[in-house]
């Protein structure tokens, strides 16, 4: 049985307008797709598509108008607080530490929110500030780390509880190369390691083909492709045959092709 | 219960270790409030002093030296009185934080209650070493004595009572800021009513005699003036019991209506923007 189950989901925004009629944004319109348990899947699509909201349909923060979602046997949004217990995600453009305090007591606060046991919690966080080295950044305010600095702890914080699914939307955001690398090698690492199944939502193509087997295109609300990574440059690259190991290159080329063919 | 008692004691230690992080910020804020006592007390002696037989009558109800200790223990326990939304949910509201909150495997009022609460605690330890330095003032301006051993156990119980009365009603006016996606304007209506008719301006005994009744019983005289009369001794026969009594049902009420209204507002949540 699928870990992830989504059947015919759907949720929709309204946006007020000024100086026109309220306008009725379909987000998403009946998503359905499956997931295996320790998968690493990619979300991609362009700004808008639906890919956040997605993530936060499965991760239980919004419910959705229509459809069904079965997450390791629970509804997300009805059974939140247990399902949450077993899922950990990371915002790339929100912070889950507390701003004022060191990691170290955001750390601690998580320990008794979540509550772990004090063995299992040490040896958690000594294999993750090891893995991600903030080791020395235990003890510093998070808002005087930088974003790369403060990304690795977020992770950290997001895993330190032992999820089963992990929830990463735009992780890779703002971050320098050598961040994103260290950050692509832990999550490989981990999901290798700890079978935890990984979805990701990105714009850096890099981060897909460094990391997933599968990727799932979004746009208009839908789901447009899910498949792997292969299959879909040769479909978005094979038109022009003497250009395809130019293009193979530059897989931001053939992405922006594809949404383009797709019209999204 | 125990869950609950855990994210408190999580929520409390967060705060505490933030208020100690700005603890410079927390000893201005009591020195600002010793000066503030000060003069209140100047302004009230004034009145007391030069009060005519038209005005007597309207000091009767409490002595200087009551209104004096009410000034001072006021300092304290103003700290539980909700100013604000919580800054910190405040912010999560406006910026669409409050998803973070989301993915936590506790209720979010739950949460949201022990941080309002943890909050206000911390503040009330550090405003508490007003009291302390009151203890050693000269004259009139020296806090007294509690008015009997009974009046000061029944007001240490009234305090916690109304340590929950206000942070069922700091949450409440946080649900209704949930409800609302237009800004915080409304929830200043509320805050400030409470404030007024918490006798922090002017302690309720001495408001005109027909609305006597009426203060008693709303909801906010749980917030300071019910615990303070037992500690200067100002509780009228036959009112210590109904007193009591109605700060623990407002308290379950603001508790019920907040619960209530944030489970449908999380419903209904929207964030957009990433």
């Amino acid at each position: 049985m699928p870990q992830i189950e989504l059947c015919e989901i759907s949720k929709s925004f309204t946006v007020r307008r000024k100086k026109a009629a309220a306008q009725v944004i379909r987000a998403l319109y009946k998503v359905s797709f499956t997931i295996e348990e320790g998968a690493l899947i990619g979300l991609i699509g362009p700004n808008g598509a639906g890919k956040s909201t997605l993530v936060k349909v499965m991760s239980g923060i919004l419910t959705p108008e229509g459809g069904t979602c079965v997450i390791s046997g629970r509804v997300p949004w009805k059974q939140r607080t247990a399902h949450v217990a077993e899922i950990g995600v990371v915002f790339g453009q929100r912070s889950q530490l507390w701003w004022d305090v060191p990691p170290n007591d955001s750390y601690d606060l998580l320990k008794d929110i979540y509550a772990i046991k004090t063995p299992a919690f040490n040896k958690r966080l000594s294999e993750l500030t090891g893995a991600m080295d903030i080791g020395g950044l235990l003890n510093t305010p998070v808002r005087q780390l930088s974003l790369g600095q403060r990304m690795r702890c977020e992770i950290v914080a997001a895993l330190l509880h032992s999820p089963k699914i992990l929830f990463l939307d735009e992780p890779t955001i703002g971050l320098d190369a050598v961040s994103k690398l260290a950050l692509r090698d832990f999550l490989k690492e981990e999901n290798k390691k700890s079978g935890v199944t990984m979805i990701l939502t990105t714009h850096d193509m890099t981060d897909v083909e460094a990391l997933c087997s599968r990727v799932m295109v979004i746009g208009r609300g839908n789901i447009l492709y899910n498949g792997n990574l292969e299959t879909l440059k040769q479909t978005y690259s094979s038109e022009k045959p003497a250009e395809v190991i130019q293009i193979y290159q530059n897989i931001d080329e053939i992405i922006a092709n594809m949404y383009r063919e797709m019209k999204i | 219960m125990t869950r609950s008692l855990k994210a408190f004691a999580a929520m409390f230690k967060i705060e505490f270790f933030k208020g100690i992080q700005y603890r410079t910020a927390a000893a201005v804020n009591s020195v600002v409030g010793l000066f503030w006592g000060i003069i209140e007390i100047a302004v009230f002696s004034a009145f007391y002093l030069y009060a005519n037989d038209k005005t007597a009558a309207f000091f009767a109800s409490l002595t200087l030296r009551q209104v004096v200790t009410h000034v001072w223990l006021r300092q304290a326990v103003i700290a539980f009185h909700p100013q604000n939304i919580e800054e910190d949910i405040r912010g999560k509201i406006n910026n669409g934080d409050v998803g973070v909150e989301l993915v936590r495997p506790v209720p979010l009022y739950l949460l949201w209650f022990s941080k309002t609460a943890a909050s206000r605690l911390v503040l009330f330890l550090f405003r508490g070493t007003i009291i302390l330095f009151s203890m050693f003032l000269s004259g009139i301006y020296k806090i007294s004595a509690p008015v009997s051993v009974t009046g000061f156990l029944l007001f240490l119980v009234s305090l916690v009572s109304a340590f929950f009365l206000c942070a069922a009603f700091g949450m409440f006016v946080t649900s209704l800021r949930l409800a609302v996606d237009w800004g915080d304007g409304l929830t200043y209506i509320p805050l400030i009513a409470a404030n007024v008719l918490s006798g922090s301006y002017l302690p309720l005994q001495l408001w005109p005699d027909f609305m006597q009744k009426f203060l008693l019983y709303q909801p906010f005289a749980g917030y300071l003036d019910i615990p303070l009369r037992f500690y200067i001794g100002s509780v009228k026969a036959g009112e210590a019991l109904p007193s009591l009594i109605a700060q623990v049902l407002w308290t379950v009420f603001f508790i019920a209506a907040g619960n209530i209204i944030t489970a449908k507002n999380v419903k209904n949540i929207i964030v957009q923007g990433g």
